[in-house]
């Protein structure tokens, strides 16, 4: 995770690791590991990067 | 069920739970999984990434050199394809050191050492760690401290010493006289470094053995 997140940075992004992403639905305690804010994707102002082993 | 098949049910339940949810926000979800032997999740959204990452980075240097109109170019595209590289090297490597973790905590249920003794074979997770995968197990040998020269009357006990005990001028050899009732164990160290640098001669307590340092100065 911290190898993404240095090559997101690396690259420009500002990168938000283990963020709460506040969500509009009920009773969710959303929590992305690796958040690349502005990705730039169609519709999405950020990609959140679940990371796991 | 296979590996694949395993990763890509675990992306597929992460993405049931949490991609409409952050849709709805305006952020996109995509599940980076990998296996404990490595394998990354087939699927398509990370994989993807390095590549968008490798192509921003490759571009934003062109940008800082000011060779904008070579964007595209063959060169640009042998640049891209080297940062490519480099970002999923990185990646791979992460992943195998996390694996190498997971499995060490699996087996001992206790973190990696974090220095490794003299004489013990350095780990996979080291090796990984310090890019020496390719490099042999085993340390090479080091070369051993010189030792002064040591004048044995009748059975001495063992004196080991480092060279740099010997204060300048002092000639560096130590006379050992042993009466034959020396204590089983030989001659604690700071009596040894206490009869070269005091010049005199030290009777060691509790045993019999004396210690003298003659000075050629």
């Amino acid at each position: 995770m911290d190898v993404l997140v240095q090559i997101a940075r690396n690259t420009g992004y500002s990168v938000r690791v283990n963020h709460k992403v506040s969500t509009t639905a009920a009773a969710s305690n959303k929590q992305g590991d690796v958040e690349l804010v502005n990705f730039g994707l169609d519709g999405s102002n950020s990609l959140v990067i679940d990371v796991s082993i | 069920m296979h590996t694949n098949d395993y990763l890509q049910a675990r992306a597929g339940v992460k993405k049931d739970r949490y991609k409409e949810d952050y849709a709805a926000v305006g952020t996109a979800f995509a599940p980076a999984i990998v296996s404990v032997a490595g394998q990354i999740h087939p699927g398509p959204e990370f994989l993807r990434l390095p590549w968008v990452l490798a192509d921003k980075q490759t571009r934003n240097y062109y940008v800082l050199i000011s060779a904008e109109e070579e964007i595209g170019s063959e060169a640009f595209t042998w640049s891209r394809a080297r940062t490519f590289s480099l970002n999923t090297n990185s990646i791979v490597k992460a992943i195998a050191y996390a694996t190498a973790t997971r499995l060490h905590l699996s087996v001992h249920s206790t973190a990696l050492p974090s220095r490794r003794q003299p004489g013990q074979p350095i780990s996979s997770a080291e090796c990984l760690m310090h890019g020496a995968a390719h490099a042999s197990h085993h340390a090479a040998p080091r070369p051993a401290p010189p030792r002064p020269a040591i004048n044995v009357d009748v059975g001495a006990p063992s004196v080991v010493q480092s060279a740099h005990t010997h204060r300048a001028g002092a000639s560096g050899e130590v006379d050992v006289v042993d009466d034959g009732t020396h204590a089983a164990g030989g001659v604690a160290a700071s009596e040894c470094l206490a009869a070269t640098l005091g010049g005199g001669v030290v009777a060691a307590g509790g045993t019999d053995a004396h210690i003298s340092a003659n000075d050629d100065a």
